[in-house]
């Protein structure tokens, strides 16, 4: 019925797997490590820095996500921030304990995901950046 | 690493009621005025819908959503929505314009998905609903 066969996934995503497929999204990327050690792609795109990782772990990843944070000096408050999760799929914002705006999306991907949902979910992300 | 394959299936209603019904959660098929289907489900307890939505325009990536939603607590409902999506990954808060507190789970797809991925959404969806 919905059974579509097999189909090649990244299973797990490795970060350095996402950051080639940044590059190749025209993406700044570069991997780099927290201090206790986990892996993430520091990235640029259109002039705007943000960090993508995979929750998760390698072993068991749950979600390719994204995060960037912005100073709260561009007027969004509250009902701005509330308006823009409420329009919009596929991201959300919050203010941080430090009153800065955090745009974050988390694609969940258990069980793996495809190149060309990997480089769909990019193209999303690097849109809704522009939205801000 | 190499791409893997998994086992892919198209997201339907009927194939979302049955992994519901295998992670032993009550749904039933329902319709919109307009005729659009989705799930009416019982998550943990907590009334919820399901819907396949199809790419469009806006969105030329589709999603396999949940929504729930919930009567104002004491708190704020915008303090409490933004607390929400400063601490849980996959699942956002806003305020609906009837002042409900809406949850929302959206895994965009361009095809076919991992059987196990819709699986883990199912079960991201019942840690939100026990959360709340």
């Amino acid at each position: 019925m919905s059974d579509a066969g097999e189909a090649e996934v990244y299973a797990p995503l490795t970060v350095h797997e996402l950051a080639a497929l940044m590059a190749e999204a025209g993406h700044q990327a570069a991997v780099s490590r927290t201090d206790d050690g986990t892996a993430y792609v520091d990235a640029t795109v259109d002039d705007v820095r943000y960090l993508a990782y995979v929750a998760g772990g390698a072993d068991a990843p749950e979600g390719l996500c994204f995060s960037a944070t912005f100073r709260r000096d561009d007027g969004l408050g509250d009902d701005a921030i509330n308006a823009w999760n409420g329009a919009r799929r596929f991201a959300r914002l919050h203010l941080t304990e430090d009153g800065d705006v955090r745009v974050e999306w988390a694609v969940p991907i258990g069980g793996g995901i495809s190149r060309a949902l990997v480089l769909a979910c990019l193209d999303v992300w690097r849109h809704r950046l522009g939205e801000l | 690493m190499p791409l893997g394959r998994a086992r892919v299936v198209e997201p339907t209603v009927p194939l979302m009621l049955a992994l519901l019904a295998e992670r032993g959660h009550a749904g039933a098929p329902a319709a919109l005025d307009d005729g659009t289907p989705y799930i009416k489900a019982d998550v943990n307890d907590r009334v919820c819908s399901v819907v396949i939505q199809p790419p469009n325009e806006e969105y030329p990536l589709g999603g396999v959503q949940f929504y729930a939603w919930f009567d104002p607590a004491a708190e704020p409902l915008l303090e409490q929505a933004n607390r929400w999506n400063a601490d849980h990954l996959f699942v956002k808060a806003s305020v609906s314009d009837n002042g409900k507190l809406e949850l929302a789970l959206d895994m965009p797809f361009d095809g076919p998905v991992p059987r196990d991925g819709l699986l883990q959404l199912v079960d991201l969806w019942a840690a939100a609903m026990d959360a709340i």
